[in-house]
């Protein structure tokens, strides 16, 4: 089978995947305690604002009703309206979730660019001193909360040495929206101020949230090369006399590898999750923290629609992931 | 170059510096800016400082009483029904065009049809068809019976540009009105206020400039740019204070980080008692809390000077369920006298009851992440203790205690419930807590209900003689005071902080009327 055939088999498997996240989330999301209608109105609230407004939203309806008039919006691109803005939840959800999205992914970079190199060199040197120190950094950036560490580097690096803003996106120059990244969209148009404005302000938030997971890929890159050194074939390899150097990056890299690609997959779902502190801390105006206040405020549509649109990303995230084994491995065949 | 230096050079290639700006940072997000559908605090914010108000709190004498601002007068007729307002000339929209007595009525009407926001208010109070523009500058309000809080409401009624909505309305279930610009007011204004919106991205900036030709002008040390950030982290706001990258921070910081605040010395911690009543609802229609000797028993328990000092950090003791700066605003000393800690009486009043102690056992249930709320409750478990009586803290979503309180058979035993007032004048803490028509919210989990005590409450809203009517709310006050429905514990402190160099700044007790800032001064 085509890789292309494979790709989109995987795409259609996505569906009923969604499907029932989607029917969790909505009946969870509808099954919380609270009246979400009257929180929305106030306590002052009559019953008739009360009722015109549950109406509106159709809460009126019975339930497998209401999920099909969901489904159908969903369709259609709506994600029903919140509680909290009176407004789709879909334009609510355009801006941060770019923001949710650019952080991410600028922190799985760094992370994989910090994290694998340090455990491939660790393991090439294993039990040396670098390997004890790379270890102990690891132990401590998994341990640290990502909170904490994000407060000391605002007092350290931007309050007290003033050498990056302290919260925030940009300074008041944000880019044209074209893909909601700045940095991205700022190179789009040929603002040269305005990427360097932006990398400044994502490079706090990113290295918190990347901090953790780099260690993470270092710990298990370490373990994982340390593993296929053991192999056999690595010895077989030894004893045809090839160098050192040419067994890591030539025979054993790739198959090392594999492990921390799944991981890697993983990181992204957890970033994301993650991104909620680090979000609150640098106030980058995130899905995540929306997510959040979603949730207190009994926001069920801005709850679904959140839910949904992070479940996308992970399942996307892992297909990419399964993508890239076959690449790495050539034993692996899509089928 | 050192690292410092390096920072400032960045700084200021990358920052851009204008004269008299100022950054306010707000812990929770700015939802909606249409003054149709604010409710919090950070949307009331943005609303006063876009839009006028037809009345507004006498600010600058410290007073939370209305005073004329786009209403320059106004007259009642004899029977308290009919409001007829004088509109002041000159003032201009942010379009240029004029503010008049069409732009007022249909403002009230827009409020009324959208049912959502402030609307509360005027619902049962006046109908739409009964509003009138008598001329360019006139009009009038025609309400269905006397009521007595009419213009402290209309602190909320803010005024839009007629033409400029009507003109930007879409398709919406208002017919003529369609959505009555709804979609238009999402992300921006038509109102006449001192600031016009930059900016404004809901979970991060509003920024505001000034408008030029404000109908109350402007002069030197005035705020020109506004740059209202929402941080929710309590430790970032710290260090942007502290590194003067802020020049305020809201009122919901937690005591420890005012008293941090405080030391340093190019910063100014304001406090002031606020119109807020803190106080534990006892459920009056569920044994044994239906005796009036064991919720008064419960009362003179409760160790008041322990809560305020060590709790609340200073607070002032309540005096009744009408905070203390309510009736100050109408020049009235508060009558009643706060609930003593007394053991001894307590003891006593159990005994006479004729309840064993050891047979109660009751809830008390506070909102998830109160910390203050569930400390309150330790002391009063600990105090209780002493009775005999068991109490069990229960910690719940804020959604469920909302819930809870719509019934009679969920309302909880007791509550502990911050209540700020909706609006200035003292039937927000006694007809919205202490009249039946209005059970069925967190404010009523007393579940109060005696018929003596609500014709008086009736009879209050409907006088007109303000002096009598203030009278009549005072001895309705007295008498609920006298039947223990809450332990009242606290007006808590309102604080708040600012660079020394920020001037002008003055709480009245109305929420978001401090945050106007237009008031403020720079004096650097």
């Amino acid at each position: 089978m085509s890789i292309w055939l494979y790709i989109l088999r995987r795409l259609i498997e996505l569906v009923p995947t969604l499907l029932g996240l989607l029917i969790l989330i909505f009946l969870i999301a509808r099954v919380m305690p609270g009246d979400p209608v009257k929180l929305a109105l106030g306590p002052e609230a009559t019953q008739a604002q009360v009722e015109t407004f549950r109406t509106q939203l159709g809460l009126d309806q019975p339930l497998w009703k209401q999920f099909g008039n969901y489904v159908v919006g969903l369709m259609q691109g709506e994600f029903g309206v919140s509680l909290r803005t009176f407004q789709d939840v879909g334009d609510d959800i355009r801006d941060s979730l770019g923001a949710t999205l650019e952080l991410v992914i600028t922190a799985l970079i760094l992370a994989i660019l910090f994290g694998v190199p340090a455990g491939l060199f660790s393991a090439l040197h294993r039990d040396s001193w670098i390997d004890n120190v790379t270890r102990g950094v690891a132990i401590s950036g998994v341990a640290l909360p990502r909170f904490w560490v994000g407060i000391l580097l605002q007092i350290w690096l931007a309050s007290m040495l003033g050498l990056f803003p302290i919260i925030g996106r940009d300074s008041g120059i944000a880019p044209e929206a074209t893909t909601g990244f700045y940095t991205i969209d700022a190179l789009l148009n040929g603002n040269l101020r305005a990427f360097v404005n932006a990398l400044w302000h994502l490079a706090l938030p990113a290295f918190t949230l990347a901090l953790p997971s780099a260690a993470q890929l270092a710990r298990l890159t370490r373990a994982s090369m340390i593993e296929v050194f053991r192999q056999q074939y690595i010895l077989v390899h030894r004893a045809y006399g090839i160098g050192p150097q040419r067994i890591a990056w030539r025979y054993a890299l790739r198959n090392g590898l594999t492990a921390v690609l799944t991981l890697i997959g993983l990181t992204f779902g957890a970033l994301i999750e993650n991104a909620v502190l680090v979000e609150v801390v640098f106030s980058w105006p995130g899905i995540s923290a929306y997510g959040a206040d979603a949730v207190l405020a009994k926001d069920f549509n801005a709850v679904v629609a959140v839910t949904l649109i992070i479940g996308l990303a992970f399942l996307l995230a892992n297909l990419i992931v399964d993508l890239l084994y076959g690449v790495l491995d050539p034993r692996v065949r899509y089928g | 170059m050192n690292l410092k230096t390096l920072g400032l050079v960045l700084l200021l290639l990358l920052g851009s510096a204008v004269a008299q700006e100022f950054t306010y940072l707000e812990s929770q997000e700015v939802t909606v800016i249409d003054p149709a559908l604010h409710t919090d605090e950070s949307s009331l914010h943005a609303v006063i400082n876009m839009y006028d108000p037809l009345v507004y709190p006498k600010v600058q004498e410290g007073l939370m009483e209305p005073g004329p601002h786009v209403a320059e007068s106004w007259s009642v007729s004899e029977d308290g029904t009919v409001y007829s307002f004088k509109i002041r000339q000159g003032i201009r929209f942010h379009d240029g065009s004029e503010l008049k007595a069409e732009d007022v009525a249909f403002s009230m009407q827009r409020l009324l049809a959208i049912q959502k926001g402030f609307s509360w208010l005027f619902a049962g109070v006046l109908e739409s068809e009964n509003i009138k523009v008598v001329d360019d500058y006139t009009v009038e309000f025609k309400l269905n019976n006397a009521y007595a809080p009419f213009i402290p409401s209309l602190t909320q009624l803010f005024i839009v540009n007629k033409d400029l909505i009507m003109k930007n309305v879409e398709d919406g279930e208002f017919g003529d009105f369609g959505d009555y610009g709804q979609a238009f007011l999402r992300d921006n204004d038509a109102g006449s206020g001192p600031y016009i919106p930059a900016r404004y991205e809901r979970a991060s900036i509003l920024e505001l400039q000034r408008f030029d030709d404000y109908w109350r002008g402007w002069e030197e040390g005035q705020i020109e740019r506004v740059f209202y950030r929402v941080v929710e982290e309590e430790a970032t706001i710290r260090t942007l204070m502290n590194s003067g990258q802020a020049d305020m921070i809201d009122q919901w910081q937690t005591p420890n980080s005012y008293e941090q605040l405080a030391n340093n010395p190019n910063i100014t911690v304001q406090e002031d008692p606020s119109a807020q009543l803190f106080h534990i609802e006892m459920n009056t229609q569920r044994p044994p809390l239906d005796n009036l000797l064991v919720r008064k028993a419960i009362a003179h328990a409760f160790d008041y000077q322990t809560a305020l000092e060590q709790i609340f950090k200073g607070a002032v003791q309540a005096r009744g369920p009408v905070p203390i700066k309510a009736w100050e605003a109408y020049g009235r000393e508060p009558q009643i006298e706060p609930y003593l800690y007394d053991p001894e009486l307590s003891q006593q009043e159990l005994e006479a009851s004729g309840i064993d102690p050891s047979t109660i056992n009751l809830t008390y249930v506070y909102p998830v992440g109160g910390n203050v709320q569930r400390q309150v409750g330790l002391l009063l478990q600990s105090n209780l203790a002493q009775l005999g009586i068991k109490i069990q803290l229960q910690e719940v979503p804020w959604a469920r205690i909302v819930e809870m309180s719509s019934s009679p058979e969920s309302t909880p035993d007791m509550a502990a419930i911050y209540d700020t007032l909706k609006y200035p004048h003292p039937d927000s803490h006694l007809f919205g807590m202490y009249h039946p028509s209005a059970l069925g919210s967190y404010r009523t989990i007393s579940r109060y209900d005696v018929p003596t005590v609500s014709s008086i409450l009736e009879e209050a809203r409907s006088t007109i003689d303000i002096e009598k009517q203030l009278d009549l709310y005072q001895e309705a006050e007295r008498m609920i005071v006298a039947d223990y429905p809450s332990i009242y514990v606290a007006n808590p402190l309102h604080r708040i902080a600012f660079q020394n160099y920020v001037e002008g700044y003055k709480y009245v007790g109305l929420l978001g009327y401090d945050v106007a800032f237009y008031d403020f001064r720079i004096n650097k």
